[in-house]
């Protein structure tokens, strides 16, 4: 029976929380760019940029809050290269976003390579605390959806992030500046998603190439179930976070069916059998004053 | 559509790779290092002898059919990110028949593996346009999802199912010989182009034809152009949008097939993971200013770039392993600046003033 709940409970709860926090911060990032209009299917490489700076900085600096930092700032500048290229020279948000994950993943492990050598990154690098195995990032996640809840909800500045996603030309017509909106949620995005990076390389305490695995597009799938409202992301990035958690643990079905599940599910609710899942209106529209 | 001469559809392309190769040039000589050394070992790698030729047109023939994957869907109006998964499925399906289909007499056995990769390839394509059209989901995200999914299923099967009888390894048996595609030139002991290159050409040649010269391409530009215009106009915007998706995913399934019969042995668990022909057809397509012609081109210049990696390597003109990365961010940066054209058109008006009036058809909300 203890070993019922170790496996099950303890285990599964553990393995559930490790693969969700990432997805969290990268849909909670999704959430800020899509609201202001700006599609971002770069987070994937984003949250590369965060992965392998957070482990850098800890490098260089001895301490995991730099590594935070470092993954935090990694990730706005790949999103300020998207904000750039999206808003003011109106470059389609998907191509432009392909292009962030292609320059991403050549970059990210150009710098691997140069800076930590064949060998990858040395061994003792100084990583937030672990409480139960559990990295206290995760407070950090948590906060990250409450802020987001109320400040994209509750404030004046929610009310006109949101007003550019759903209607720049109005938003524009009562002197809310469209592009300066939209370079926040772009910025916010990569900010939030390098977190979710910093968070899947912290938890092994290594960088290595591949290692954010699709992380970025599952959490666009979970920004997508989550209907692009906060908790609705949560319970998605659970959701997934769990059948991960279970791919180590069901035996007599193939690992390889299970973790296809987060996809097939997020399928099903796309085809809108789970109730219809409606994007901000103008994303992916490039907005222009004149 | 486009009956004169467009300098603008040379001149950003190329722009866009200058651009990227500055970008590339900066980056190796942040890290020390000497970049015309480096570029110099790069178009020898490409181009500078018959091994590096043969070795280019391999590379670049499974990109040209991504290309042209990417670019019937775009002519549509839609974007195929699903290039990933419509590749695994040909290799599948192509790689079930090479494997079992040893009835099939000489030469038809790879023709039919082939036909079968690109129904494969196809059918996961044409889900993404049923599921737009019938149910609203964005294509987008629907290909997204079928590349992961696509990419668990070729896992699984390799796990299991398509396993070699008693064998530990997560490979299948081996292609039969018939399903391999022949040899057209062997420059060197290493290096065998086959005919891959010319399904490459047809498939490109065919796509010319069918969007210039027949009906249903002239239906598909239409819906790409103006939907609801082509649906006023007669056309079904449903069944274009589908017949699209198919023919995207058949291409992108040819493009996972050739590779795949014409260099490998047999099919590998540890190969779908890594596949990364399919988003290079996105910047394939782009730089080919999405037409048949331009894949062409744009695949046998990136097909050039991936085999001048090897001659970096080659060469030691930079540390081991960092020229495939700098391939990548080279890549990526040709596909941001083809992605944000107006950039060249704003520096242009201002500097040169060479696009003329086309600087002020920016798009406007």
């Amino acid at each position: 029976m203890s070993e019922f709940i170790d496996i099950w409970i303890v285990g599964l709860g553990k393995a559930t929380i490790i693969y969700a926090a990432p997805l969290i911060f990268a849909a909670l990032g999704g959430l800020f760019s899509e609201r202001s209009g700006i599609v971002n299917i770069g987070l994937e490489g984003m949250m590369t940029g965060g992965a392998f700076f957070a482990i850098y900085g800890s490098d260089i600096g001895g301490s995991s809050i730099v590594g935070i930092l470092f993954a935090v700032a990694a990730g706005m500048a790949l999103a300020a290269i998207h904000a750039v290229a999206t808003i003011t020279f109106h470059a389609d948000q998907i191509i432009s976003g392909t292009a962030i994950v292609l320059i991403a993943a050549g970059l990210i492990n150009f710098l691997n390579l140069n800076l930590f050598g064949p060998n990858g990154s040395p061994a003792s690098i100084a990583v937030p605390a672990k409480v139960g195995g559990v990295s206290v990032l995760v407070l950090l996640a948590i906060a990250a959806v409450v802020v987001t809840q109320y400040v994209v909800f509750r404030t004046p500045f929610g009310l006109r992030l949101r007003s550019v996603g759903e209607h720049p030309r109005a938003a524009d017509t009562v002197g809310i500046s469209v592009v300066r909106y939209r370079y926040v949620g772009v910025l916010v995005s990569g900010a939030l998603a390098g977190l979710g990076g910093a968070f899947i390389s912290f938890n092994v305490s290594s960088y290595s190439e591949g290692m954010v695995a699709g992380n970025g597009y599952i959490a666009l799938a979970a920004l997508i179930i989550g209907k692009w409202k906060p908790m609705g992301c949560v319970l998605a990035s659970l959701l997934f976070g769990l059948s991960q958690g279970l791919v180590a643990r069901v035996h007599g079905v193939s690992p390889d069916l299970i973790s296809m599940l987060p996809y097939v599910i997020t399928l099903i609710v796309l085809v809108g059998f789970v109730g219809k899942s409606i994007a901000p209106a103008a994303a992916g529209k490039p907005y222009d004053a004149h | 559509m486009r009956r004169h001469f467009d300098p603008e559809a040379l001149l950003v392309p190329l722009l866009a790779v200058l651009a990227a190769m500055l970008v590339g040039a900066l980056l190796i000589y942040g890290i020390g290092y000497d970049a015309i050394y480096a570029y110099t070992s790069l178009i020898e790698g490409a181009v500078g002898s018959p091994s590096a030729i043969g070795s280019t047109l391999l590379r670049a023939t499974p990109i040209i059919l991504t290309g042209l994957s990417v670019t019937i869907a775009l002519r549509a109006g839609l974007f195929n990110i699903g290039g990933t998964g419509q590749v695994i499925l040909g290799m599948l399906l192509g790689g079930i028949v090479a494997i079992h289909a040893n009835f099939l007499p000489g030469p038809s056995h790879w023709i039919f593996a082939l036909v079968a990769a690109a129904i494969g390839g196809g059918i996961w394509g044409a889900i993404a346009g049923f599921l737009k059209v019938a149910r609203g989901a964005n294509e987008v995200v629907v290909t997204i999802m079928l590349n992961y999914i696509a990419i668990r299923l070729g896992e699984f099967l390799l796990g299991g199912p398509l396993k070699e009888a008693g064998s530990d390894n997560p490979a299948s048996a081996e292609f039969a010989a018939n399903a391999k595609l022949p040899i057209l030139w062997r420059p060197d002991n290493f290096t065998e182009v086959h005919a891959g290159v010319l399904v490459a050409l047809l498939v490109a040649g065919a796509t010319w034809f069918l969007i210039a010269r027949t009906s249903l391409g002239y239906q598909i530009r239409a819906v790409g152009l103006q939907p609801d215009a082509a649906e006023y106009g007669g056309m079904s915007v449903a069944k274009v949008t589908v017949i699209a998706m198919f023919l995207a995913g058949a291409f992108a399934g040819l493009g996972g097939a050739v590779s795949q019969l014409g260099e490998l042995e047999r099919l590998q668990k540890s190969e779908f993971g890594v596949i990364n022909i399919g988003f290079t057809g996105i910047a394939v397509a782009l730089l080919g200013r999405s037409t048949a012609i331009g894949c062409v081109f744009a695949g046998l210049l990136l097909g050039g770039l991936d085999s001048g990696a090897v001659g970096i390597q080659n060469d030691n003109a930079l540390p081991s392993g960092v020229a495939t990365k700098l391939i990548g961010v080279i890549q990526g940066v040709i596909v941001l600046f083809v992605g944000a054209d107006i950039i060249f058109r704003r520096l242009s008006g201002r500097v040169m003033g060479v696009f003329g009036p086309r600087a002020a058809k920016e798009p406007v909300a």
